[in-house]
């Protein structure tokens, strides 16, 4: 593509010339490195269009790119289990999560229609558990969003996690025995006394199906008692319930560790540390209702909230600020130990980094945020975006990246 | 403000190199006064927030004759030099002359008193250390290149087999009269960066890569501006000129007038060897012995 103007206008172009004084070094080398201010970048951009020079300074400044850096994409968490690192075995696992599912399903319809409505009607009575969460959890999970995360409660939150994840599963299964239990319970007298011993048992904790493991084992008792030929297929049964429930658990687990406010947010560690119903209750309502949690993981169907105009900085020590129109600049907790040195901001996109590479991005003003893999781990000094998806980040040393597709894949340039 | 300079005080690691808490926040106090005349507190909390403190005070220290910020430097620096030399002038030697001359400037050639004048004092920590003093070869390769341009033997002509016969008489048609000021009113009218972008590409020959990293924009953002720019620029002049009375055929036929038939010498003037308008921004006068003299090339030689 060829660009034509007037030749007249071409050498009047050329003759805009005059003065003899020229910017600074420091001045050129803000302007390629883009930390000027943007009256100064409009002055010295006025200076480069009227001086052949300075272009040519600028120019040599900034060289053609080298081969392009491979794109670096975010690590999936999954693949941190060095058995699913081979394709092969990720296939093999999704095969047998569908073969357990598809069983699940076969074996669960012809048997036993009762219990299907029973079994059916179990996540209802876990969501609205969830939603019923007692005020402890709720306060407890409350003050975690004030709180600011570190290591140890990121630790507590992934040994808290597995437990919320068994405890559901254990829930899970004692609600289905103790659900199978009460269906044959009309029909055996023994059968009626065990579930009724089973219900004594309970009766301490406030709970009909408790999750501590003796209620579960009085109500199988009671299950083996009233209906021994059901139980295999039962059995079957709830431990595909159970699968499916630890496996959404997971999921839900999982999806509130890829989001870094969550992450490093200890309401995780809070929900799933309540010991007892309110925890069972909890994290429960992860697993079937993420957006019930009290915060913990943004529903995955959400719409990010509408940009407002806030302006963005960074304090002395590195602590990012945000300040609403009219208001005074609050700081932003985004990952413990992080501190920034660059920070900007579009249409309601924030970018922020610092040293080490460490680079976050929020897509919501501030209020979610997600760490991005950055190629370089030299400290990121400045940060550019023309648009959502076009930026350019400058580190220690002046090396650049340039992005094209909102971060997902950065091209580096010496 | 002490709070702050405290804290940028103990960021920068100045006392490493021997300087005082209070000569650190006069250089800083220095720098804010020269970029940020007037502004607000707030404004120049936030600047000095942006500024490279470690690498300013391991430059005013070097200024200062302090060893142990020369060890550092030179440490971190020296390889970088004149790697950076060879890429500028992609030649090793003059790459090293680049460096070799760079660095007696940074320690400091002449005195003012009875101190060196280091060329460390314009370093102002609003970039990193590095790429200002690839600044400095750049501009400094950039004069030279300039320079020995101009100065072209009889002897190389003689055997590039050019000749310098004056070139034959033309006849000088008249442009219209109102087609200079029009133009200039269109021209002044755009935004710098938009005759940023006309200067590169028409005067200088860059192509659309080049002037998209220069202002880190993609290629195709250039692209469409200059598409832009172009018929925009166009349809202003005309615009003007029947402003001033002429039809739009007139108008479209002075503005296509060829500029070589009007006997200027556009060679020379699009080779732009004069310097720039003021850069009022800086204090700091780069030396242009050689570039403030007005085009001394013999364009009506050239091929």
């Amino acid at each position: 593509v060829t660009f034509e103007i007037s030749k007249f206008v071409r050498g009047r172009l050329a003759q805009g010339q005059g003065g003899d004084e020229h910017p600074g070094a420091d001045l050129l080398n803000a302007f390629c490195e883009d930390a000027l201010r943007p009256v100064e970048r409009e002055q010295l951009l006025a200076h480069l269009a009227a001086c052949a020079q300075c272009r040519e300074v600028v120019a040599l400044l900034t060289p053609a790119e080298g081969p392009p850096r491979p794109a670096v994409q975010p690590q999936r968490r999954w693949l941190n289990f060095p058995a699913l690192r081979f394709p092969a075995l990720r296939w093999a696992a999704v095969t047998a999560a569908v073969t357990v599912v598809i069983a699940a399903v076969l074996l669960y319809r012809p048997e036993a229609p009762e219990r299907a409505r029973s079994v059916a009607h179990a996540p209802a009575s876990a969501t609205s558990e969830a939603t019923a969460k007692p005020p402890a959890a709720e306060k407890r999970a409350g003050a975690a969003q004030l709180t600011p995360p570190d290591t140890e409660s990121k630790k507590r939150a992934e040994v808290a996690s597995a437990q919320s994840r068994r405890q559901a599963a254990l829930d899970t299964a004692a609600r289905e025995t103790a659900s199978a239990a009460s269906s044959y319970t009309s029909q055996s007298p023994a059968g009626r006394t065990m579930a009724k011993l089973g219900t004594e048992r309970a009766a301490p904790s406030g709970r009909a199906f408790g999750p501590h493991a003796d209620m579960q084992q009085q109500a199988n008792q009671a299950a083996q008692i009233t209906a021994p030929s059901a139980l295999p297929a039962i059995g079957a049964v709830r431990k595909a319930q159970a699968d499916r429930e630890a496996a959404q658990s997971a999921t839900a687990a999982t999806r509130a560790s890829q989001i870094p406010g969550a992450v490093n947010h200890p309401a995780a560690p809070a929900v799933a540390l309540a010991s007892g119903p309110s925890a069972g209750a909890a994290a429960v309502g992860s697993s079937t209702s993420p957006g019930v949690s009290g915060g913990i993981a943004a529903p995955p169907s959400a719409e990010p909230a509408k940009p407002v105009a806030v302006s963005w900085n960074i304090s002395p020590d590195g602590q990012l600020l945000r300040q609403l129109p009219g208001e005074k600049p609050q700081t932003v907790r985004v990952a413990d130990g992080v501190r920034f040195r660059a920070v900007a901001s579009i249409r309601g996109e924030v970018w922020a980094g610092g040293p080490g590479g460490v680079l976050f991005h929020s897509s919501d003003s501030g209020t979610t945020w997600t760490e991005v893999a950055f190629p370089s781990t030299q400290d990121i000094t400045a940060i550019s975006f023309r648009s959502r998806r076009e930026g350019t980040i400058t580190v220690a040393g002046g090396d650049r990246y340039a992005t094209h597709d909102g971060g997902q894949s950065w091209l580096g340039t010496k | 403000m002490a709070p702050l300079f405290r804290e940028l005080y103990r960021k920068s690691a100045a006392a490493e190199y021997g300087l005082e808490e209070g000569d650190f926040t006069r250089i800083l106090a220095e720098v804010a006064a020269k970029y940020l005349p007037g502004a607000s507190p707030a404004e120049v909390a936030t600047f000095y927030m942006g500024l490279r403190v470690e690498e300013l005070a391991l430059a005013r220290a070097c200024m200062a004759g302090n060893e142990k910020a020369w060890e550092v430097f030179l440490t971190r620096y020296r390889a970088k030099l004149y790697e950076m030399a060879g890429a500028i002038a992609q030649d090793d030697g003059v790459g090293h002359e680049l460096a070799d001359s760079l660095y007696a400037e940074l320690y400091g050639l002449h005195t003012r008193g009875d101190r060196r004048v280091s060329k460390f004092s314009y370093y102002s920590g609003r970039g990193s250390l590095e790429g200002w003093l690839r600044t400095l070869l750049a501009q400094d390769y950039v004069d030279r290149y300039r320079r020995q341009k101009r100065l072209v033997s009889l002897e190389e002509k003689e055997e590039q087999h050019q000749s310098f016969a004056a070139p034959p008489a033309q006849p000088a048609p008249v442009a219209d009269p109102r087609l200079a000021p029009a133009t200039d009113a269109a021209l002044a009218a755009l935004a710098a960066e938009d005759r940023f972008i006309l200067a590169a590409y028409f005067l200088d020959g860059r192509t659309l890569a080049e002037i998209a990293r220069m202002l880190k924009v993609h290629e195709s953002t250039i692209s469409r501006k200059l598409d832009r720019l172009t018929h925009r620029l166009r349809e202003s002049i005309i615009k003007r000129l029947m402003g001033q009375g002429l039809d739009r055929r007139a108008a479209q036929e002075a503005l296509e007038i060829d500029v070589r038939d009007l006997a200027v010498d556009v060679r020379s003037r699009l080779a732009q060897e004069s310097a720039g308008p003021p850069f009022h921004s800086s204090k700091e006068k780069r030396s242009t012995a050689g570039t403030s003299n007005k085009e001394q090339t013999k364009s009506g030689s050239d091929p």
